[in-house]
C-alpha cells in the first residue's frame, strides 16, 4: 500500500496494462461460458474473473492504492454485510423452493395447462 | 492551489487506521472532502445493489419455472448465425473502454493538460451515449419478444422484473454519468478548474480534484456492470 495526497503517480503504461487486462479477463469470462464445461466449473470462473476485475478497477483506475487504509477499509469492510445477506437470502430462497415444490408444483401444472 | 493540511504517513496496518480515526481531526487525511463523500455515496450504492442482485438470486432460486437461458435470450443473428451474448459483449467493451478514457483523463487533468483532459472526458461521455444507445436497443428487442415485467415466453415469470430493474437502474447511473461529463467537459474547456470559478448548480469553486470525484463515480458504474455481466447474463 503506497501512500496518500500522491496525486497521479500512476505512469500511462500501468492504465493501458489494466485496460488490455480488463478485455482479457471479459474474453475469458466470455469463452468460459460459452464453452462446454461443467456448470459448476463455469460459475467458479466467471466468479473469479469477476473479482480480478472489479480488483484491479478499483485499485488501479480508482485509485485505492494510492488511498490511506483507514478510507480503503471504510470502503471494503461495510459491503461484507451482504454476504450475510447472501447467506440468509440462499437460505429462505431454498427453503421457499422446496416449499413451493412440496405443495404447490401439482396446483400450479393444473393451471397453467389449463390456461 | 491550496492543498489539504500535509498528512504524513500513517503508521503501517491496524495501528494506522486507528491513530488516522483517533487523531480527533479530519480522519481521511489528504483527501480533502469531496473524495470521501464521493467514495460514501458509492458505498450506499454498493448496497442497494447489492440488494438489487440479491434479491434476483433469491427469486430465480425460490421458482420452480426453469429460468431462461441468458445465452438464448441474448443472442443476435449476425452472419446467418446466432451468436450468443454479442450485444452484451459489445457493452461490455465500450464500457470498459469508457472507463480507461475515464482514467486517463483523470491522470490529464492531475497534469493540468486542459485540452487532453476535456478530450478524453468527451471520449467517455460518447462511450457512455453509445453504451445506453445500445442498452435501449437490447430493451426495444426483448419487449417486441413479449418479455415483460410479469411474464416471458421462455419460463420464470421473474426474468423481466429482474431484467428491467437492475439494468434500467444501471442505464440510469450511466445517463445521469454522461450529462455530468458533458457538463464537466464544458467546466475543463473553459478553464473553470484552474480559475476556480463557482459552478452554476452548487456554486462551489472548480478545483481540478473534481475530474477525478466524477471519475470515481465513473469507474464505480463500470464496476456495477462487471457484476450484472457476471450474474445476469454469464450465471
Amino acid at each position: 500500500m503506497s501512500d496518500h495526497d500522491v496525486h497521479e503517480t500512476t505512469p500511462l503504461k500501468t492504465y493501458f496494462w489494466i485496460w488490455g487486462w480488463l478485455f482479457v479477463l471479459s474474453v475469458c469470462s466470455y469463452v468460459v461460458d460459452i464453452s462446454p464445461i461443467p456448470q459448476m466449473l463455469q460459475w467458479i470462473l466467471i466468479t473469479f474473473f469477476m473479482f480480478a476485475k472489479a480488483g484491479l478497477i478499483m485499485a488501479v483506475f480508482m485509485h485505492m492504492q494510492l488511498e490511506r487504509l483507514s478510507l480503503v477499509t471504510m470502503i471494503l469492510v461495510p459491503p461484507g454485510a451482504l454476504l450475510f445477506a447472501l447467506f440468509v437470502f440462499g437460505f429462505e430462497g431454498f427453503h421457499i423452493e422446496n416449499v413451493r415444490e412440496t405443495f404447490f408444483l401439482n396446483a400450479f401444472y393444473s393451471r397453467t395447462e389449463g390456461g | 492551489m491550496a492543498e489539504s493540511a500535509s498528512p504524513g504517513t500513517p503508521p503501517p496496518g491496524f495501528t494506522g487506521i486507528v491513530s488516522d480515526w483517533s487523531s480527533d481531526q479530519t480522519t481521511f487525511k489528504g483527501a480533502g472532502w469531496g473524495k470521501p463523500m464521493m467514495w460514501l455515496f458509492i458505498l450506499s450504492d454498493i448496497f442497494i445493489f447489492g440488494m438489487f442482485l440479491l434479491g434476483y438470486m433469491a427469486a430465480r432460486m425460490s421458482t420452480t419455472d426453469p429460468w431462461p437461458d441468458a445465452s438464448a435470450v441474448f443472442a443476435l443473428n449476425m452472419f446467418g448465425m446466432q451468436i450468443p451474448l454479442l450485444l452484451i459483449a459489445i457493452m461490455t467493451f465500450i464500457l470498459i473502454s469508457s472507463s480507461g478514457t475515464m482514467a486517463l483523463a483523470v491522470k490529464y487533468g492531475y497534469e493540468r493538460n486542459r485540452k487532453v483532459c476535456g478530450r478524453l472526458i468527451l471520449a467517455t461521455a460518447a462511450l457512455g451515449a453509445v453504451f445506453v444507445g445500445m442498452q435501449a436497443f437490447e430493451w426495444s428487442i426483448l419487449i417486441a419478444d413479449g418479455v415483460r415485467p410479469w411474464a416471458n415466453p421462455w419460463g420464470a415469470a421473474q426474468f423481466g422484473a429482474t431484467f428491467f430493474l437492475i439494468t434500467g437502474f444501471h442505464g440510469t447511473h450511466v445517463t445521469i454519468g454522461v450529462i455530468a461529463l458533458l457538463y464537466m467537459y464544458r467546466k475543463v474547456m473553459r478553464g473553470d478548474l484552474d480559475d476556480g470559478r463557482p459552478g452554476a448548480v452548487t456554486g462551489r469553486k472548480g478545483r481540478w480534484e473534481m475530474v477525478e470525484i466524477l471519475g470515481l463515480y465513473w469507474h464505480f458504474v463500470d464496476l456495477v456492470w462487471v457484476f450484472i455481466f457476471a450474474f445476469f447474463y454469464l450465471w
